[in-house]
């Protein structure tokens, strides 16, 4: 094999790929904004003591962890208009990141509802019986340290996202990869243009993975103290 | 009037009868210590006096005031709402077994976290009133530390006056020495003795027949949720008393003295 590094460089310093990496982006932050946002929804559902609230919940995780996040995109951009005789025929890249949105908040649901169970019920029971309602109970003394258990996994699910989101080159959404198979379709060049692509994941993996680190610094995740804190009030 | 009334209080858990008409009344001012086997239904009693548990019948009044519910249109008691039943809550301090005590936040936090946010006081007179309750448990040295930085004595003296920072008409302690080391459990006795001789209105579930016979005004001994004893406690621990026959009974380790 002939490594084309006049191809390679070119193709990594040329600017076809900036709008690409910013959809990407873009879409990766839209998708896990939603996902998120569902997340807390269904994990408060979930652990809510209405039964129909925790069947919904169960259906929409059993749903959208079952079907293969591809055909879920392909559903949302080709099924939808012919299901709603055209009524709803959305853009591929708006299809595409409530696809992604949607499945994600199955997973977010589940990191979430893991955080919120893993506070010790003591702790709201206490902001109870200080007056504090529910809501703010939730709010100011549970969520606080459920997000040391959500954060993490959370950033994984950022990076998965990001690499997630070439699925839609299916629907031609103009995201990296998507543009790295018109160029090699063009010039035949897979391993160069390849090669290029890998390299733009790897700087967005590397940016979110810089920010992942900023943002559990901020709440002291990496701290030994705080891991013994929550076991000190496990075990005390 | 009592400042607590409890007027055949009845609470079922699934298919066990844990309160099976409870009536008792405590006075402002007043030290009252339940005692009981576990199971007995007093931790329970406790948990209903600030709604933190339902009442499935009877009532529960507070300085003449129901709490978690009011009569409805028809007559009959409906739970109210939570920011209603929340805001009655406030001013009922409660101290727990196992402390818990906010992981999050310092000493000072957690004795200022209610009141800014539920009484809106400012965060910097809920601070200096922080301070003055953290000495008076003594740890006015702890206030920047974390609970796990503290020993479990501490972290129940930092409780207390978290409790007391809501200035409290009434105290409940769910027994606030069992989960203490035996070396702990002196100062938190003695953080509660004062409490009790400032004039505190205090009910608390213990094991600590000690203290029950030295700083309550009544002791109540619970069983199959209700309460078969109820007397001074000169009364309740002379010879003549019955209640060695509910310590027998229960096969509780003998209490000291």
């Amino acid at each position: 094999m002939v490594f084309d590094s006049k191809a390679f460089f070119d193709t990594l310093f040329s600017t076809q790929f900036l709008m690409p990496a910013l959809t990407t982006l873009g879409i990766t932050l839209v998708a896990m904004a939603l996902a998120i946002l569902l997340g807390f929804g269904g994990a408060l559902a979930a652990l809510s003591r209405s039964k129909s609230l925790r069947g919904l919940v169960q259906a929409y995780l059993g749903f959208f962890r079952g079907v293969p996040v591809l055909v879920q995109i392909v559903f949302w951009y080709n099924a939808l208009p012919v299901l709603t005789n055209n009524a709803i025929n959305l853009p591929a890249l708006v299809a595409g990141t409530l696809a992604l949105g949607l499945n994600e908040g199955a997973y977010m649901t589940e990191i979430i509802r893991s955080g919120l169970i893993s506070v010790d019920p003591g702790q709201r029971e206490a902001a109870r019986a200080l007056g504090m309602t529910k809501a703010k109970a939730m709010r100011r003394i549970v969520m606080p340290q459920a997000l040391r258990v959500i954060i993490p996994p959370t950033g994984n699910q950022f990076i998965a996202m990001l690499k997630t989101t070439s699925l839609l080159f299916a629907i031609a959404v103009p995201e990296i990869f998507a543009t790295g198979t018109d160029i090699y379709g063009r010039n035949f060049k897979y391993f160069e243009v390849l090669s290029v692509v890998s390299i733009w994941y790897l700087v967005l993996t590397g940016l979110l993975t810089v920010i992942q680190g900023g943002i559990e610094r901020r709440f002291h995740i990496r701290q030994r103290s705080a891991v013994k804190g929550v076991l000190a009030v496990e075990h005390n | 009037m009592a400042l607590v009334e409890i007027r055949d209080v009845h609470k079922r858990f699934g298919s066990l009868d844990v309160l099976k008409g409870v009536s008792l009344e405590v006075e402002a001012r007043e030290v009252v210590c339940l005692l009981g086997a576990s199971g007995s239904g007093k931790t329970t009693l406790l948990r209903c006096i600030n709604h933190l548990e339902t009442v499935d019948r009877g009532e529960i009044r507070v300085e003449g005031e129901l709490i978690g519910y009011a009569p409805g249109p028809d007559g009959r008691l409906k739970e109210e709402s939570d920011a209603i039943a929340s805001a009655k809550r406030a001013k009922i301090g409660m101290v727990f077994q196992r402390f818990n005590l906010f992981a999050h936040l310092t000493a000072l936090e957690n004795i200022t976290e209610a009141p800014v946010q539920v009484l809106g006081v400012s965060k910097a007179e809920a601070e200096k009133r922080a301070l003055d309750l953290l000495a008076r448990v003594g740890l006015k040295d702890r206030a920047r530390h974390y609970p796990h930085e503290l020993s479990g004595g501490q972290q129940q003296r930092v409780a207390i006056a978290r409790a007391l920072a809501m200035e409290p008409r009434l105290m409940l302690f769910d027994e606030p020495t069992s989960a203490l080391d035996p070396e702990l459990v002196g100062e938190v006795l003695e953080t509660m003795r004062r409490l009790a001789a400032d004039g505190m209105t205090m009910i608390l579930v213990t094991h600590e027949l000690a203290f029950a016979r030295e700083v309550a005004d009544r002791v109540i001994m619970m069983a199959d949720g209700q309460v078969v004893e109820d007397a001074a406690p000169a009364e309740f621990f002379s010879a003549s008393s019955r209640w060695k026959h509910w310590y027998n009974r229960n096969n509780w380790p003998r209490p000291p003295g």
